[in-house]
């Protein structure tokens, strides 16, 4: 009994961890290039989430159903997730691109209350019912209070996500661009990488990520509003620092030990209190390892 | 060169379009199964995105030629409005008073409303010149400045209420 409550914490704790990993691993990987933090990266997840909704909303009226609703609804969230993404680069940090850093931040904070806005007045204020896109597998019906099918589907697809991206970036000719750019920008420039392309791509494969965050995170609470963006977005820049940010494997090691903090805490000590153990765990660990669990130490240049 | 703004704000006139779509146009609630198409704001987007796709160019251009011919200058850049104001005394003293009889004939002036507007302007000030200190001067991005706004506050409203 015990041992069954601690395996459903667990669980449940993995979940949301990677959740907040697949966020984060687009904070870290926009920091890695051109570090900037871009606040604005968890109104795209609310804006994947948004889009997945209104599309799953459309095509139930018009009488899809199940599992082509899923794809479609995600797959056009991706899209314009991705669309989104690549906007905001163009418009709020390219010409900032020179600009002292206070400047792009400042621009991108400012971006985050933007799409807050926009979602809040062109949509609606309130919470929003979420169509359950994810189905019930019967095999899972055995074991369900600790492993629900949507904790599953969950699990499956950001690991299937994250091993995705760190294919694409060790053996792709965009991936060893990326990483190439990360190291040093002007050195990339200079043996003609097209860097400003390959920042856009940096920011629309983490915006596609987000989407693929908020369509799972939808479909699995079940209702969403305009203003998800803002606590996802800050729990997963906390993941992305707890790994050292601008580490890609730090950020998902990160992720999943804040939502494992965050739910061990809330099904042992207080369940009001989850935010405050997850940031917690954060002040110690940047107590002890000040550069992160894996980042490297930099050294500040002068 | 009319030619080229032209072809460029079309351009974000359909980008844009096709971004605010699924947020301008279609409105879904869930609970009754309905959808409700808004076309008409599709339009206000397209205007918007017209000009201000046009505006934004002509500031870009306008940006990046001041920073060439910045460059080729020799001598000193002309100082800033804001500068000169402040580095002036013979400016500056009379705006100060000014001011000051500004901000005591305020409340006789206007009602209490307008006057609760500028008592919240006034905190931000206050608030922006402390995070002058930590951001300008120490060089510290403090995002969490404004707990120590909250710890005030609760703290006179504890205090007062015990």
């Amino acid at each position: 009994m015990d041992f069954e409550n601690f395996l459903g914490y667990f669980v449940s704790g993995l979940t949301r961890g990677s959740i907040y990993a697949l966020i984060a691993l687009g904070y870290t990987m926009v920091y890695g290039i051109i570090q900037l933090i871009n606040f604005a990266h968890g109104e795209i997840y609310m804006i994947g989430a948004f889009v997945a909704l209104i599309v799953s909303g459309v095509l139930t009226i018009y009488g899809f159903s199940g599992v082509s609703i899923l794809v479609l609804a995600g797959l056009i969230a991706m899209i314009y997730a991705a669309a989104y993404g690549y906007t905001l680069e163009r418009i709020a940090y390219r010409p900032l691109r020179n600009a002292p850093r206070l400047s792009a931040l400042i621009s991108a904070i400012g971006m985050s209350l933007f799409l807050q806005n926009y979602v809040l007045l062109a949509q609606t204020p309130d919470f929003l019912r979420f169509p359950q896109l994810i189905p019930d597998f019967e095999i899972l019906q055995s074991i369900s209070r600790i492993v629900g099918s949507g904790e599953v589907v969950i699990l499956i697809t950001s690991a299937v996500s994250m091993v995705g991206l760190t294919l694409l970036i060790k053996y792709s000719k965009i991936g060893k661009a990326m990483r190439a750019t990360q190291q040093d920008m002007i050195m990339a420039r200079l043996v003609g990488i097209n860097v400003d392309r390959v920042i856009s791509v940096t920011f629309i494969i983490g915006s596609v990520l987000a989407a693929i965050g908020g369509i799972l995170v939808g479909s699995y609470i079940g209702q969403i509003n305009f203003y998800i963006g803002f606590m996802a977005g800050v729990k997963a820049f906390t993941a992305a620092v707890l790994g050292g940010i601008g580490n890609i494997p730090g950020a998902v090691l990160g992720g999943l030990i804040l939502g494992l903090a965050e739910s061990l805490a809330a099904g042992y000590i207080s369940s009001a209190y989850e935010d405050v153990f997850a940031f917690g765990v954060l002040v110690l660990i940047l107590i002890l390892r000040p550069s992160g669990l894996l980042g490297k130490a930099v050294k500040q240049k002068v | 060169m009319i030619r080229s703004y032209l072809k460029s704000s079309l351009l974000a006139v359909v980008w844009f379009v096709f971004l605010t779509f699924p947020f301008m146009v279609v409105k879904v609630n869930t609970l009754n199964n309905t959808v409700e198409w808004r076309w008409l704001n599709i339009l206000w987007v397209a205007i918007g995105a017209f000009f201000l796709s046009a505006l934004w160019r002509w500031a870009m251009e306008r940006r990046d030629r001041g920073a060439s011919e910045y460059e080729g200058e020799d001598d000193a850049p002309k100082q800033r409005l804001g500068q000169r104001i402040m580095e002036d005394r013979k400016i500056y003293r009379p705006i100060l008073a000014v001011l000051a009889v500004v901000v005591i004939l305020f409340p006789l002036v206007f009602d209490a409303y307008q006057v609760s507007i500028m008592v919240l302007a006034l905190i931000f000030v206050v608030l922006g010149l402390g995070l002058n200190i930590t951001v300008g001067l120490a060089g510290l991005l403090d995002l969490g400045y404004v707990a120590f706004f909250a710890v005030g506050a609760y703290t006179y409203g504890l205090l007062s209420f015990y």
